[in-house]
């Protein structure tokens, strides 16, 4: 049985659709011409609607071992939404850490039907492909956190590249992971001794490697490898007075470094390094400055990391960085050392309009998208949920999109976001076109080639928003983007008028990298043996945790 | 006003949670009482599939509500945030019972099981009998547990008595298991029999008055003290006292009778 999307107002920035009227024919969970439609099909009319391919979100912190550990303490998160069950869903519960099951039902409700989540530790990998098991009607995968992997950075101190890059490979196969993510490089290494490291060129404790060396290393492995997507790098010294400095430096570091087809480096959740002064009183906004180098650079993306006003639960690798957020806020926290590979904290944080340091980070996030040019190279993210639950796109491209709201949020915050911050006086209102690049461009910049877009052979996933193509008012605008009109996913018709009638069954990508074990075995053996709490044997993820899955990508022989 | 809840039969399959067992009930028909939602697992139930319930003085002052009957301690969650009025549990109790309770009084005939008083803000709870695991304690992530009412325990008590205490006083008559008070930031607990290994282990404030007990090397001695006043509570005897828990720079008491 086909399904036609009849008289849709689509955007497909991709195939350069620009809000026509037009079509869409689906069958086997793919998009197809007219003619491959075949005698039977259902037909849903659009008419008035606006059409856009299912979303993608490439930075959302969903599954896991932190992410449960942000459930097991953080019960208050539990107790501020809970939703029961219907004939079609399961109940859940959690406001900024949701559990596996609403996650996915909220995804799809705001027309998002692929998330990637950015921060798999190795050894934790198992744990979070059953969590992945658990979140219906989305397509996921994980970065695997190697930027402060010890054998990594052993070859890396080295020199040897050969080796380095083939433990990558390994890795990645035997975690079933989608890329390369390197958080704080060298930072989180120096947190077992205590200690971060302060810039790029800053070795780390006791491996005596800088993040430069490090960052650039991976870049050149990832190049070799000829995996999808770049480098995802979390940057150093996040969260600082003053680390857009950190942040441009980073952008140099690689700038020598070229592919044709897609970025070299993705900097994530980039409004946390995007801050000016030296210390918390001359704290100011520098998104304006960061977007005009974006637009210089060629080979670099760049997801936002959006601040919105809402408590929620900080998690990341950057483990210096939770204990100096513990210290400051003072609330609890959770921290994690994984042997030999990485390291986490999390700490609960609500972001205040009163406080002069969250105003200006909220129009940190909206200035780099405002004042940016190329809007191919930035995507929408609330570094999930550390900005805020991904629950805030919705007011996020109501602020995008809507001079006026932002103005009656400015309104609202503390003077700071006047005196240091460039936002209010940023005219720019995005229009569908730019909301669908930067929400379903993400696919490109992973290398998804049948995600994003509703091209013939595409996946069908498909958001339908109730939207009007000139809408300004923000209340609409958000309305519209957090409950859909439609979506489909993977052909299958799973939210109606914003609630999920159909639960389906979402894939696990991976990626087959083909590693040459003979080059490191010695290694591997000698590692596991002397230092690791599990035997070789027991590390690798096989395919039977994968569920339904999909192969993206196989290494090519070069 | 008394309700007499009568447990049917056994409970059969898993435990049964209650949470509608508290001063909600006063003032509503019988009628109303026996459709109060419970829950077996995921299935929505009647409290009228469980009790007979009955009604003795509908119109007097008191506020009691009597739960008697066998298998009573399969029931979850008897007096939840009960904030007035008492409720008289004529046997052993379930999981949670008097769970974020802020006023009235709980009496546990028998004994009680773990995590009852948990996160408590006010009124009493007393088990006649034993209490499990985690009395008093904050749910699992809380950084603050129980912050006031007083819980009596004439039994012994488990492990984890009052964890995270913040607040209000727990008396345990007997004896306790592993980690009574840990990370206790206020409030009074004391133990008239034994107290468990690691007692007030990485506790930063309040007191824990103990009869006997072997105390962590972070405890450092101080003055011995004659018929302390703790919070209002008298103690007669002689005392040895203990400020800590040093690891966590605590300042917190131990009172240890001589």
């Amino acid at each position: 049985m086909g399904l036609i999307l009849k008289n849709g107002i689509v955007f497909d920035p991709k195939n350069g659709i620009r809000g026509e009227k037009m079509d869409l024919f689906i069958k086997d969970g793919k998009i197809v011409a007219e003619k491959d439609l075949g005698k039977k099909s259902d037909t849903i009319d659009l008419v008035g609607k606006v059409v856009f391919p299912g979303g993608v979100d490439i930075h959302a912190h969903i599954a896991g071992s932190k992410v449960n550990s942000g459930r097991l303490f953080r019960p208050e998160d539990s107790r501020m939404r809970t939703v029961p069950r219907t004939n079609v869903t399961r109940a859940g519960s959690g406001f900024s850490v949701p559990t596996t099951y609403l996650t996915g039902y909220t995804y799809s409700e705001m027309g998002y039907t692929t998330v990637i989540e950015p921060a798999v530790p190795p050894l934790k990998a198992r744990h979070t492909h059953e969590e992945f098991h658990d979140i219906p009607m989305l397509d996921k995968t994980g970065l695997l956190l190697l930027g402060n992997n010890h054998q990594v950075i052993e070859y890396l101190k080295a020199g040897d590249l050969d080796r380095c890059r083939e433990w990558v490979a390994w890795m990645l196969l035997a975690t079933k992971c989608y890329g390369i993510k390197c958080v704080n490089p060298g930072g989180t290494a120096s947190w077992a001794w205590g200690k971060n490291v302060e810039g790029l060129d800053d070795p780390c404790t006791y491996f005596e490697v800088t993040p430069r060396e490090i960052i650039r290393g991976l870049v050149d492995i990832n190049e070799n490898l000829g995996l999808p997507h770049a480098v995802h790098l979390h940057c150093n010294n996040l969260g600082a007075p003053g680390n857009y400095t950190t942040a441009i430096e980073t952008i140099d570091a690689v700038k020598d470094l070229k592919n044709k087809e897609r970025s070299v480096l993705h900097l994530t959740h980039l409004q946390f390094n995007g801050y000016g002064g030296d210390s918390w009183k001359t704290f100011e906004s520098k998104g304006v400055e960061l977007a005009e180098k974006i637009d210089k650079t060629p080979n670099i993306t760049v997801d936002t990391g959006n601040v919105c006003f809402e408590p929620t639960t900080t998690m990341t690798a950057d483990g210096p960085f939770e204990f100096h957020l513990h210290r400051l806020s003072k609330q609890k926290w959770v921290n994690f050392d994984v042997e030999l590979e990485a390291g986490t904290g999390i700490v609960p944080y609500e972001y205040k309009k009163n406080v002069s340091v969250n105003a200006v980070q909220w129009a940190v996030g909206l200035e780099m998208v405002l004042a940016l040019k190329d809007l191919t190279k930035i995507h929408l993210t609330t570094d999930h949920p550390n900005g805020g639950p991904f629950t805030c796109y919705a007011e996020m491209i109501a602020w995008l999109m809507s001079k006026k709201a932002r103005a009656e949020t400015i309104a609202t915050l503390h003077d700071a976001v006047k005196s240091r911050a460039a936002i209010s006086d940023l005219d720019r209102e995005l229009d569908l076109f730019d909301i669908c690049l930067i929400t379903r461009g993400t696919a490109q910049t992973l290398g998804l080639a049948n995600k994003g877009h509703l091209g013939i052979g595409a996946d069908a996933d498909v958001a339908v928003y109730d939207i009007g193509v000139e809408e300004k008012d923000g209340a609409k605008i958000e309305r519209a983007f957090r409950h859909c009109a439609y979506t489909i996913k993977g052909g299958e018709l799973a939210v109606k008028d914003g609630k999920v009638v159909n639960s389906v069954t979402g894939k696990t990508l991976w990626i087959d990298t083909k590693p040459k074990v003979d080059a490191i075995e010695k290694d591997l053996r000698k590692r596991f043996e002397a230092y690791y709490s599990v035997s070789l044997d027991n590390y690798p993820v096989d395919m039977s945790y994968l569920g339904e899955s999909e192969m993206v990508m196989k290494r090519c022989k070069k | 006003m008394k309700i007499i809840l009568r447990s049917k039969n056994k409970v059969d399959k898993i435990n049964v949670e209650v949470d509608g067992i508290n001063h909600q009930l006063f003032g509503m028909a019988l009628a109303q009482i026996k459709k109060v939602t419970v829950h077996q697992g995921n299935q929505q139930c009647s409290l009228g599939d469980f009790f007979d319930v009955s009604i003795e003085d509908a119109k007097g002052k008191g506020r009691l509500i009597v739960l008697e009957g066998d298998d009573l301690g399969r029931f979850k969650r008897i007096g939840e945030a009960l904030e007035e009025g008492e409720v008289q549990v004529n046997g052993d109790c379930g999981m949670y019972c008097g769970y974020l309770m802020s006023g009235g009084r709980i009496v546990v005939e028998g004994n009680c099981d773990a995590f009852c008083g948990m996160d408590m803000t006010g009124g009493e709870l007393v088990v006649k009998g034993n209490a499990s695991d985690y009395l008093g304690a904050a749910y699992r992530g809380e950084s603050a547990g129980m912050k006031g009412g007083k819980i009596t325990v004439h039994g012994n008590a488990g492990v984890e008595v009052g964890s995270r205490l913040a607040g209000g006083m727990i008396v345990i008559k007997g004896d306790t298991d592993l980690f009574t008070g840990i990370h206790m930031k206020k409030g009074l607990i004391v133990i008239e029999g034994t107290a468990g290994l690691r007692v007030g282990a990485q506790m930063t404030g309040g007191t824990i008055v103990l009869s006997k007990g072997e105390l962590l090397p972070g405890f450092k001695e101080g003055e011995p003290v004659k018929d302390p006043d703790i919070e209002g509570e008298g103690f007669s005897g002689d005392y040895r006292t203990f400020a800590g828990d040093l690891v966590e720079n605590g300042k917190g008491t131990v009172l240890l009778k001589d």
